[in-house]
């Protein structure tokens, strides 16, 4: 579903992400995992279209997220770290907004709306300005949207943050059901457990460049993740 | 540090990113440093000619009543009823529902220093537009041949420093009203975007209108209105009044701050609380064509930010007053010298792409539409939409209120003023095409100089480099028409053709480099 392939990335002369290779195949939880300032936000917004990188090539299904963005972003949808979205607009407006631009017709998108509304109980709050909501309330709105287009491909950064444990709960079922469908998910996260918990595959980034690579088993053959990460981080 | 000089420098060092230039890269420093400076210098230039525009039409009528002395009061009445209007804005967004509330009310600093704080921030930017608009009124006053004694100038000074306290406490009180009570809705933005559109109303009233025929009634105006007139006229000659003036603006403002302070805590909760109703019922959405969303969407934006509206709609505003005032003195002229009326039509006709050009190009919606996305503008990167697209639907949103602006001053003008049918069609077709011109070139200029980190929508709205560079492009293409206008020696119809042409041309080449190279540029900027 995503092929990275030797990515790269530079900030002036400074290298945020050197060379970078991963895949994640259908049907797969990748775990994204590093340090601040690893450089994992920086390859997502690369994998979303919201990025121009400097070397290599993203694959989403087989499509250039380079020479075929529009492609790509059809199947693609994306959970930033920080919920900013248009604070002048109510919920249902934001999400009728989406609907349109991904073309997405009148029976489904009141259907799949009211679903994912209700799943995260935010039906009785889409009147309401998305000013007055609270940060978790964004995070389930940018959910929400995300999920509205039934995208192939799920990249969330951080998607944990600010959630109640109920919404988390949901939002783990929906990443597994959306893997189960034949989608995947590329995910960041610092929470070591979920990640252990949740993903098939994880990958941890170390200044730029992937440190490690492996299923969940294999990370249980060396202990756990967390010392796993803290071996790799102390490790110079 | 006492934390009320600590509070005044952190207040001041973020104006115009003052901080951020100064850590800058020393090339980075210089270009912002002189942007800064260049800012300053146009509004300067601009408020000091009203000053001095101002100051010489008092001048006149003060003159034939050889009451010449009452100049300066005059002028000061001018600033303060300008540190009125400025001081209403700035109290809902310096004073209340600021950024840093919540930490600040957390820290050990007592309230009336984060008022007093706050206070002083919009006082300086008072007494900054009253010292730009008294220097010049202080040169026609000499021109005239005013006595300066020692007295005058000490007194003149107190009058200069003290003047904005009043109007600023009214002001404040004003605002604080407004702001609570458009609070109390639902839909707060609009409620204040009506309220502060009432002010503003009155405030062109009693600038251009109020019943004044000429420049003695004009002057009347503003001497009934500020209060403290006859007391400013006497401190000009007697100091003990002079210090009478000083201790009425200072009690007035002691009181405003005092009441601020009691209630500061309760009317930013009041202000800064969200209303929501957590009732919605899901209805059938039918959804619309990706366009017609996107422009959906500016539009909302555009109503959502009171500064933004009122900004933009300044320019279109004001042109249809021109368009007024041009028929009004068209008639006056004509009912003088009927066997010039055609002379005289043609003449405004010839002139009107200049004035058009200076109203639709000032601030167009456009000049700071993408900066205004900010940190949001992820969804509009990452959604399967073309960026041309989002251009596209910006660039309408100000068709729509410009082109109704230029059709509404063309139609005035057309059927107010005597021209042939020819400059008549012609000044549609340049009021038209002019407001697309502003539209293109406010984007375009966005595009290059995009401003996406900001605190608040001011900083975006009215400091940041791209309205300034829409404003420079309005003055060149005002000028350049108006020079046009007054030195080639051709008809209304060939000047209007001509202005036309260009205007047309310029209009399509913008456009073309906007959905060529727009969308490149702008990933380079950002």
């Amino acid at each position: 579903m995503l092929e990275i392939r030797n990515f790269t990335k530079c900030y002036g002369n400074f290298k945020a992400v050197d060379n970078l290779t991963l895949t994640v195949k259908d049907g797969e939880i990748y775990g994204f995992i590093g340090h601040n300032g690893a450089g994992k936000s920086t390859t997502i917004k690369a994998v979303v279209g919201a990025m121009s990188f400097d070397g290599g090539e993203i694959f989403i299904d087989g499509k250039s997220v380079k020479s075929e963005p529009m492609e790509c972003k059809k199947i693609v949808a994306y959970v930033p770290d920080n919920p900013d979205i248009y604070d002048y607009l109510t919920g249902i407006q934001y999400l009728n907004f989406i609907c349109d631009v991904y073309r997405i017709g009148k029976s489904e998108r009141n259907d799949r709306i009211k679903k994912y509304a209700d799943l995260f109980e935010m039906t009785a709050s889409l009147g309401d300005l998305i000013s007055a909501y609270s940060h978790g309330m964004k995070q389930k709105l940018v959910i929400i949207s995300a999920l509205v287009h039934n995208p192939k491909l799920l990249v969330l950064d951080e998607p944990f943050v600010g959630l109640d444990p109920i919404a988390s709960f949901k939002l783990k079922e929906i990443m597994r059901s959306v893997c189960d469908e034949g989608g995947a998910i590329f995910f960041s996260t610092h929470v070591l457990e979920v990640a252990e918990k949740l993903c098939d595959r994880v990958g941890i980034i170390k200044k730029g460049k992937l440190a490690f690579e492996g299923t969940v088993k294999e990370v249980a053959a060396s202990g756990n993740l967390e010392s796993l990460f803290l071996e790799i981080e102390e490790n110079e | 540090m006492s934390n009320f000089k600590a509070l005044v420098k952190v207040q001041f060092l973020s104006l115009f990113g003052i901080n951020k230039r100064l850590h800058d890269t020393k090339k980075k420093f210089l270009s912002g440093i002189a942007g800064t400076l260049l800012y300053g210098v146009i509004v300067c230039a601009a408020v000091g000619y009203a000053g001095y525009t101002y100051a010489n039409l008092f001048a006149e009528a003060l003159l034939l009543n050889g009451e010449i002395i009452s100049l300066l009061p005059l002028m000061a009445a001018v600033c303060a009823i300008i540190s009125f209007v400025f001081s209403f804005f700035a109290t809902g967004n310096v004073l209340y529902a600021y950024k840093d509330y919540d930490l600040l009310s957390s820290m050990p600093v007592r309230t009336s220093d984060i008022v007093l704080s706050k206070l002083l921030f919009i006082y300086v930017s008072d007494l900054a537009f009253s010292i730009i608009i008294m220097v010049p009124s202080l040169i026609v006053y000499a021109n005239i041949g005013g006595e300066l004694g020692a007295v005058t100038i000490i007194a003149l000074f107190l009058i200069l420093l003290f003047t904005p306290l009043l109007m600023m406490a009214l002001s404040v009180l004003v605002g604080m009203l407004t702001s609570v009570v458009s609070s109390l809705f639902r839909k707060k933005n609009l409620i204040q975007i009506i309220l502060l559109l009432v002010v503003m109303a009155a405030y062109f009233w009693l600038c251009f209108a109020a019943g004044a025929t000429d420049s003695a009634d004009f002057t009347a105006v503003f001497k009934n209105i500020y209060f403290l007139f006859p007391l400013s006229v006497r401190a000009m000659s007697d100091l003990w009044y002079a210090l009478l003036f000083v201790a009425v603006n200072v009690a007035s403002f002691a009181l405003v701050t005092a009441l601020v302070c009691v209630t500061y805590k309760k009317f930013n909760s009041i202000i800064t609380a969200k209303r929501t109703k957590k009732n919605f019922r899901m209805k059938i959405y039918e959804g619309q064509n990706v366009f017609s969303s996107l422009y959906r969407r500016e539009t909302s934006r555009l109503f959502s930010c009171p500064m933004y509206f009122l900004n933009s709609i300044i320019g279109a505003s004001l042109c249809v007053v021109m368009a007024v005032v041009a028929a009004v003195v068209s008639d006056m002229l004509v009912k003088q010298q009927q066997d010039l009326s055609y002379i005289i039509g043609n003449y405004i006709a010839a002139f009107s792409p200049a004035a058009f050009a200076f109203m639709l190009l000032l601030a167009p919606t456009t000049n700071c539409a993408i900066s205004l996305e900010g940190s949001a503008f992820w969804i509009i990167k990452t959604v399967p939409v073309k960026m041309n697209t989002v251009f596209k639907a910006k660039l309408a949103v100000n068709y729509t209120y410009f082109a109704i602006s230029a059709l509404i001053s063309s139609a005035i003008l057309v059927i107010f003023i005597k021209m042939s049918a020819l400059a008549a069609v012609l000044v549609f077709a340049n009021g038209l095409i002019i407001a697309a011109l502003g539209g293109n070139t406010g984007l375009l200029v966005n595009i290059l100089l995009p401003k996406m980190k900001w605190e608040n929508e001011n900083q975006v709205v009215k400091q940041s480099a791209s309205v300034l560079v829409t404003m420079l492009s309005a003055f060149v293409f005002a000028i350049l028409f108006g020079l046009g206008a007054a030195y080639i020696p051709l008809s209304a119809e060939w000047l209007l053709t001509i202005t036309g042409a260009f205007s047309l041309f310029c209009t399509v080449a913008v456009y073309v480099v906007i959905m060529k190279k727009g969308e490149s540029i702008l990933n380079r900027k950002i």
